[in-house]
């Protein structure tokens, strides 16, 4: 009798705890999502329409215009984006980012593996080498990174963004790939203890397909960091080679008419790795945990 | 381009045709000589609305010039700044041309790192003589030109007429701080959303910096004395920073610290605030009715002083092309330095993108009577004449021994930094997180600083 | 590819000649290991070079040795320490909070419900979006007093519309690292409850521990390893947090929300004082690696053994 009581006020207690978290849980989703969703808002609008205040969050047709949070969606500030100079900054961008994720592949698929081979040596001094580089400060670096650009003519040139792009997502990419290799079969490694082409060819034929996803993880996470570098892009580039954020700089302070384009650029900027990340979210934990957590 | 022209001229129409009739016959002139530039230009320029009306009007130069594959990069001024100087002083080259500004071009010319404009001043097409002269000797040094005046600015005070109508306040034409402040503090009703005058708090030599260093120049005070002792904590010096902390905090709008230039023309052209200190190119802005809704009550005068009758305190500034020592392509940088800063420019580019989006004129025959400027310029070519023809690029302090040239700004190159670091403490100071007081102490020990680092102290 | 091979081409000099050998020995690992030793470490060779000179971009006449005098300057300039904190408030304050924010989000999307998928789409997003983008965006159409929407919140109720970014500069910067860091923090956090038993949860719940007390004496405990490893890699990247302080402050008002990378940039890019800005470059990094090798020690319990 008690038991029986005790569990229907539990069983009603959880259905309207979780009515209240799912009505939280949208909340704060809502809550958080303000920015950027008001951003991609603003780009649909009109430059007069978009600094005003109330929020307009409502599209309707032009008949209905004038109604409280309404607006009439234009395609305006996209068509005047697109036909203006930002596509040179997009693939910059894109070949930067898709390049260097690349190389970053072709280098840490070995290494990674290697890093797994119960016969390799110093594994440990390897690992927290590279993750030590990613703890110090790109500026502190940046003028000796400059006067080297500069040496090598490769100043305002993609390829240098690409150097160093592999080089920043390279530790990264290491340890991820060694927590997917560690998790294969005992014997498929076992096999990798055969010295020189032999490793490679395990690796090639054997191991690499088994953590496919792996790869695809790593791949992922290089090109989010890739495509949201703002220092050494802004450094290093001009015009021929200048990616998407330089574009961006131009919107930092308020100008002219400016608002509606600013907030059609940063979405039309931001969004190929937003959209990435929200198909690749299951590959996130991996990725930006670098491995540790499984 | 004749007829689209034409179709757009109301008034004065005769002249603006034969403007363009000869900007055209000139263009034609051009174009034959001009078979030898051709290549690669990449342009460094601060994203102003005369660069960016400029950008659009590349097409118009390709057809004079059309081997030159022209590169137009538009970045804010800090980051274009901080880009173009990086540039000239490692000469890496990545920049044929940039735009830069008196303060620089003095001692880059000293160094070396630009190329002097000899054959533009000798061209008799550029016709040099029409360029105000205190513009060309600001960007001179040991009377060679290392940079071409793309405009000829200095600070005004505008104000709208309405609002102090209404409050039955009257402006006068040479105003002093003290005047300025009192009518501000009468206008000046936030809970309306309302504010009596907009000045720069946003931190920055060229920011704060500029209307502050008119304000210290006018209080009588410097950055040095003959000795290069640092002056901040001297009554003058800090009397002046004090009363420019003062205003910020009593009569601007909120969030003044991170209001530069743009803001401060945005808070006109929303009608929030009544008057505003700055820029002598804001009043092609404010006073065309397409780019601000108060034209019509618009009005400006003198840049304020301290003491009524005392020298004029206007800044001093142009927006000035360059040709780095380490530029690829010379030739082609210096045809468009002819173009963009020749006499025919601004009389074409006005009519297709307004004169809001043009720079004020560098040459005097625009200001004449009868130009299509000076008709456009009628409610305020009296105080602007007034301004350019008494502004003081090499000296704007009160004194002659100061050890220093320039106006807002002091020439050397350490200054960029201390007057950011400054500028900096003077906005933690307008926002409460230290005393003005403190602000000062700590600038003096930077000034201190940088005149013994830098060997200009013994 | 026999570990023989010249052994006596290496033993020369003992440090190097090791390194060499290993890397003839390791022949899968090398190139990746060498392209970050030398894009990351030989730059920072010249900067330990660059730190003890005077040199001034705009000043190449005044360039001399300066034996250890930029270090002196940066010790004495108070800026340079106040950055450090700053650096410091920002990354506790920021790792902290996203902890704790991170902590909710996961648990308000670890369990089923209607539009769960969604909520978690939105929720990390703000991690994806291009930083100087989220903070641009934060700047004018939440936090300015004249676009911004809180403002117009705050105006509703007859107020008057606040400076957020001015008056209140630090927790402005904290709000957007917090905003961005906590769905890192939350993503890790959900790896963690994944791997809790739900049992042990049911079991709780079954003993009227209600919501919280489940919280409280299952879900904590068994997270600490998550929560631990989230802030050490969020302490990773907040630390070096560049891009939204230039988009933000700008390092202001005042020097409030100059940390330590956003001071180097001023000293390189507004100052053009290299020396300056290396010997703080230098000073950082040995710092650095201070804590680094600690928190690695720490890392390296969270990742079980390595070798």
């Amino acid at each position: 009798m008690v038991f029986w009581q005790r569990r229907t006020a539990a069983t009603r207690g959880i259905e309207r705890a979780s009515m209240i978290r799912t009505v939280l849980a949208w909340a704060v989703a809502l809550f958080v999502s303000f920015p950027f969703l008001y951003l991609a808002t603003s780009g649909f609008k009109t430059e007069v329409e978009a600094p005003k205040m109330p929020p307009a969050f409502v599209p309707v047709p032009e008949s209905l215009s004038g109604f409280p949070l309404a607006y009439t969606p234009t395609l305006e500030n996209y068509k005047l984006i697109l036909a203006g100079d930002f596509m040179p900054y997009f693939i910059n961008s894109a070949i930067a980012t898709l390049v260097s994720t690349l190389i970053v592949l072709l280098l840490a698929t070995p290494a990674a593996y290697a890093l797994t081979l119960p016969q390799t040596t110093g594994k440990r001094n390897v690992l927290f080498f590279l993750i030590s580089t990613r703890f110090l400060p790109a500026v502190g670096v940046i003028i000796p990174i400059f006067l080297a650009t500069r040496f090598l003519g490769l100043l305002d040139n993609v390829l240098a963004l690409i150097i160093l792009y592999t080089a920043m997502n390279l530790p990264i990419a290491v340890w991820m790939m060694r927590s997917f290799f560690q998790d294969l079969p005992a014997d498929v490694l076992d096999a990798g203890r055969m010295d020189g082409a032999g490793t490679i060819q395990e690796l090639i034929l054997i191991a690499l397909p088994m953590i496919k996803n792996g790869v695809l993880a790593t791949a992922f996470l290089a090109i989010i960091f890739a495509w949201n570098e703002f220092l050494l892009a802004l450094t290093l580039t001009t015009t021929k080679a200048a990616t998407v954020p330089l574009y961006m700089i131009s919107f930092m302070s308020a100008q002219g008419l400016w608002y509606a384009k600013m907030s059609a650029a940063g979405t039309l900027a931001a969004l190929p790795v937003v959209i990435l990340g929200w198909f690749g979210q299951k590959w996130l934990v991996r990725g930006l945990s670098m491995g540790a957590v499984k | 381009m004749l007829t689209v022209i034409g179709r757009k001229r109301t008034s004065g129409g005769v002249l603006r045709a034969a403007l363009a009739a000869g900007t055209i016959l000139v263009a034609g002139f051009g174009a034959q000589d001009a078979f030898a530039q051709s290549g690669r230009l990449v342009i460094g320029a601060v994203n102003n609305a005369e660069f960016v009306a400029l950008k659009d009007l590349l097409p118009e130069f390709n057809r004079l010039y059309p081997d030159i594959d022209v590169e137009f990069q538009l970045v804010p001024e800090n980051e274009v700044r901080a880009k173009i100087t990086t540039d000239v002083t490692t000469q890496s080259g990545i920049y044929d041309l940039i735009t830069t500004g008196p303060f620089e071009v003095p001692m880059w010319g000293r160094t070396g790192w630009l190329e002097p404009l000899d054959e533009i001043m000798d061209d008799p097409a550029y016709e040099a003589d029409d360029v105000f002269e205190a513009y060309l000797n600001g960007l001179s040094h040991d009377g060679k030109l290392y940079a071409a005046p793309g405009s000829a600015q200095a600070s005004m005070l505008y104000y709208r007429k309405d609002r102090l109508n209404a409050a039955g306040l009257t402006m006068p034409e040479a105003p002093t701080w003290d005047q300025v402040v009192e009518i501000a503090s009468q206008l000046h009703d936030p809970a309306s959303g309302q504010y009596g005058l907009c000045l720069r708090g946003l931190p920055g030599w060229g920011q704060m910096g500029a209307p502050l260093g008119t304000v210290i120049n006018t209080f009588g005070g410097r950055w040095y004395d003959a000795d290069w002792n640092a002056q901040i904590t001297s009554p003058e010096t800090s009397a002046a920073i004090k009363f420019y902390i003062d205003t910020l905090q009593s009569a601007t709008p909120p969030g003044v610290t991170q209001f530069g230039n743009q803001e401060c023309g945005q808070a006109i052209t929303t009608g929030q605030a009544a008057m505003l200190f700055d820029d002598s190119s804001w009043s092609q802005v404010f006073f065309d009715p397409n780019t601000n809704p108060f034209a019509e009550n618009m009005a400006v005068a003198m840049a304020p002083v301290k003491e009524a009758g005392s020298k004029p305190s206007a800044w001093f500034w142009t927006w000035a092309w360059a040709v780095p020592t380490s530029a690829n392509n010379k030739e082609a940088a210096l045809a468009f330095i002819k173009w963009v800063t020749g006499p025919d420019y601004i009389p074409y580019a006005a009519p297709i993108k307004g004169w809001g989006n043009m720079p004020g004129p560098a040459r005097q025959s625009q200001y004449e009577d009868g130009s299509p400027y000076s008709e456009f310029a009628t409610p305020f070519m009296a105080v602007l004449d007034r301004t350019l023809a008494t502004v003081d690029g090499v000296n704007g302090t009160h004194y002659d021994d100061t050890p220093y040239t320039g106006n807002q700004y002091i020439q050397i190159p350490e200054f960029q930094d201390l007057g950011n670091r400054c500028t900096q403490e003077f906005s933690g100071a307008v926002v409460g997180q230290q005393t003005a007081d403190e602000a000062i102490a700590k600038c003096q020990q930077y000034a201190e600083d940088v005149a013994v680092n830098g060997g200009y102290k013994n | 590819m026999t570990s023989e091979a010249n052994p006596a081409l290496f033993g020369r000099i003992p440090i190097l000649g090791r390194f060499g050998l290993w890397i003839w020995r390791n022949p899968l690992i090398a190139p990746a290991l060498l392209v970050v030793i030398v894009v990351t470490q030989a730059p920072f060779i010249l900067t330990v070079i660059y730190s003890l000179f005077r040199w001034n971009l705009q000043r190449p006449e005044n360039t001399a040795f300066n034996a250890f005098g930029n270090y002196v300057d940066i010790v004495r300039d108070t800026r340079f320490l106040d950055s450090i904190v700053t650096s410091l408030t920002f990354t506790v304050g920021a790792v902290l909070l996203s902890l704790l924010v991170g902590l909710i989000y996961a648990l308000l999307v670890h369990d089923r419900f209607f539009g769960r998928g969604i909520v978690r789409t939105l929720l990390i997003t703000p991690f994806l979006i291009m930083p100087i983008i989220g903070a641009l965006a934060w700047k004018y159409t939440v936090l300015s007093p004249i676009f911004g929407v809180v403002n117009w919140i705050v105006r509703q109720f007859g107020a008057a519309p606040i400076d957020w970014i001015g008056m209140y500069p630090v927790a402005s910067v904290v709000a957007v690292l917090v905003w961005r860091w906590a769905p890192f923090m939350m993503i890790i956090i959900l790896a963690g409850l994944q791997a809790l038993d739900d049992d042990q949860r049911e079991a709780a719940r079954m003993d009227g521990a209600g919501p919280l007390g489940e919280i409280r004496f299952v879900v904590l405990p068994h997270l600490k390893k998550y929560l631990q490893l989230s802030a050490l890699l969020g302490s990773i990247f907040i630390v070096n947090e560049f891009d939204v302080i230039f988009m933000l402050t700008q390092g202001g008002p005042g020097t409030a929300t100059t940390n330590v990378p956003f001071l180097i940039y001023q000293s390189v890019f507004y100052s053009f004082d290299i020396g300056h800005a290396a010997a703080m470059a230098v000073v950082t990094v040995l710092g650095t690696i201070i804590i680094v090798t600690y928190l690695l020690k720490l890392l390296g319990s969270l990742m079980g053994d390595l070798d």
